[in-house]
Parts: C-alpha cells; structure tokens; sequence
C-alpha cells in the first residue's frame, strides 16, 4: 500500500475532509508531575559527558576526511552531472560540523560550518570547489595531527584565514564569471 | 524525569554513546536506541515512547522518513508523539522541509547539553496543537498566537462582515 494509500485511509477512518486541529494535551507534564524538571545540576553533570567524553572521536574524523577524499576522486573523474552527488557530498562535512565540538574541537566544528555554509549557498561541485574541499580536508586532518582543538592559536587562526581566503577567491571568481 | 522514555535514533555509536549518557544524566525512566530509521520505527511501535530524539541523516532511513512514517502510516501507535530531529544542515529550506514533514523542534549540531534540556522541556511544558489536513499531519506549523501581537489593530470588521 502506498503512503498516499495509508493517508485515504487515515482520511476515511476518520472521516477528515477538511483541516482539523487536534488540540494538544499536558501529557508529558501530568506524567512527570507538576514541577519536575531537568535540573542545573543535571545539566552542569550531563555537559561533562560532552566536555570529557570517553570516546575518542579521531578515527571517526579521518573515516569521513577518507570519506571526502573518496568523493572528490571520483567527482574528479566524472565530466557532467556532478551535482547529482551534491547530497551525499554534503554528508561528511556536516557530520563533522555537527560532532567534532561535542568530542572536545569546536575549532573543526567551526571550520566545518563555513565550508558547509559555503557549500550549501552554491550548490556546485565544479573543480574549484573540489579544490576548496581537498582543502578543507588538508585543514581538518593538520588540525587533529597537530592537537589544534581551539581557534585561539596562531596555527588555528592561519589554518581557519587559508580556508576563509579560499571561499573568498571562488566567491570572487563566481562574480567576475556570472558578471560576464 | 524517570516517568518518561525516550528513544534516541543515531547512526553514529559515539554520538549515540554521548547522547544516551547525557539522557542517563537528566534522568529518563528508559532509554530506547536505534541507529538507523527503520529500527526506530520498530521500537517505536513495540514500545510507544514518551518522546523521540533522531538525527537528520542516516542510512538506509533517514529521520525526515521516520517522522514521515511516524506522523503518515496508518498504524503508528503514537501519530502525535513529539519529535526532535538533530542536524548539522542550517538552511532554511531544509528546515522548512522539515518542519513540513511534522518534526516538533529542529535541535542544530552541535549542542550543549542546556540546549538539550530545553527543547526537551519546550516539548513537556509547550505541547503544540496537531493539525491533520489531506496534505499534512504534524504540530501546528504557526507559532505565533495572534494573542501576543502587540500592535495596531488596524483591521475593523471580521472578513466574514466585510
């Protein structure tokens, strides 16, 4: 059956013509009780499992900047229809924007966010922008070769200026070629 | 907070790992796992969480279908349960999308476990309406209550007098 199926279904069962609200109910709070909450030490307590957490991340990290290096070669080698990969391009480096903070280096989190910013607002995957990717990779695995988890070192903000500098030429590049 | 379970859908075991420790921390009763949509559904059916934390992407079913099959399939056992999906993406239009599919609050990678806590809170304290329409089921997608506007009511008549 079809998920368009199960819906006329719903519809039918329920008899939905036209839209209803289903008012929302205090079901979660009548079952925990009136004042129960998630308490500051709790919080302060379960932050440490984020702050110092018992797994070491670094071997997921190289598994998606191997993940990245396998795209860009075989992106590389593909004439046309690059963009059709775009989805699964985007994958490693938001996993690496959304976890690295939470397994103690939000310099690579930070790192990640612009590049995945950038690759979010242009949408293609030409050869510069594979470049733009080999050097993101570069960037992320100096950072965890070298223990750069901060972006306050002068090594972490020359890395983070290499990757800024990058996004600015092909941004620069995209204008002087969409004004022509 | 031991009255309530949860159930945590993550493809990544060290990220699962950390969330299921930060849950233990705030004090759940049952702590559900799954790594990948379909699973969650299972569980989800099997044993009926209170509330439902899942990541974007996963392989081979995501969180948009989970929601999806959660929200749309005929014999999910909780069509109103709420749903925070976790993502790294920010753009507005997958957020869009999103909450499109019925997903009750976007929670943005990475977080701290305050983050965490207060969408978790929003979900107990702040339940939303559902709205079931041909095309949608899922929260009310309007958040703003015209009893907060503040403005000028400028408008005299009710559309139905004019």
């Amino acid at each position: 059956m079809s998920e368009k199926d199960d819906q006329m279904y719903i519809y039918q069962l329920f008899g939905v013509s036209t839209p209803r609200r289903i008012k929302a109910d205090k079901r979660l709070r009548n079952k925990i009780g009136p004042v129960a909450k998630i308490g500051e030490q709790q919080v302060m307590k379960a932050q440490r499992k984020i702050d110092k957490p018992d797994v070491d991340f670094r071997p997921y990290a190289m598994d998606y900047l191997n993940q990245i290096d396998d795209l860009v070669m075989e992106l590389k080698a593909m004439d046309y229809d690059r963009e059709r990969e775009y989805n699964r391009t985007i994958v490693p480096v938001s996993q690496l924007k959304g976890q690295a903070a939470m397994f103690g280096n939000p310099f690579v989190s930070e790192v990640s966010a612009k590049v995945l910013r950038f690759l979010e607002h242009f949408k293609r995957l030409d050869d510069d922008v594979l470049s733009i990717l080999e050097a993101y990779r570069s960037c992320v695995r100096t950072a965890y070769e070298r223990y750069i988890s901060k972006g306050d070192s002068t090594e972490a903000q020359n890395l983070s200026q290499e990757m800024d500098a990058a996004i600015q030429r092909y941004i620069a590049k995209f204008r002087r070629r969409t004004e022509t | 907070m031991k009255e309530l379970s949860v159930l945590v859908v993550e493809e990544s075991q060290p990220m699962l790992q950390v969330l299921v420790g930060i849950l233990e921390e705030f004090g759940f009763g049952k702590i559900l796992t799954a790594t990948d949509g379909e699973q969650a559904f299972q569980i989800h059916q099997h044993h009926r969480p209170d509330i439902i934390i899942t990541d974007w992407h996963m392989e081979p079913i995501d969180g948009l279908e989970l929601c999806q099959w959660i929200r749309r399939t005929k014999h999910s056992v909780n069509r109103s349960v709420p749903i925070i999906l976790m993502s790294s993406y920010t753009e507005q239009t997958r957020i869009t999308n999103a909450r499109d599919m019925g997903v009750t609050e976007i929670l943005v990678k990475p977080f701290t476990a305050q983050d965490l806590a207060r969408r978790i809170m929003h979900v107990v304290d702040v339940p939303r309406d559902f709205i079931e329409s041909l095309n949608f089921f899922g929260p009310d997608r309007r958040r703003h209550s015209p009893d907060g506007y503040e403005g000028e009511n400028r408008r005299t008549k009710n559309p139905e007098e004019s």
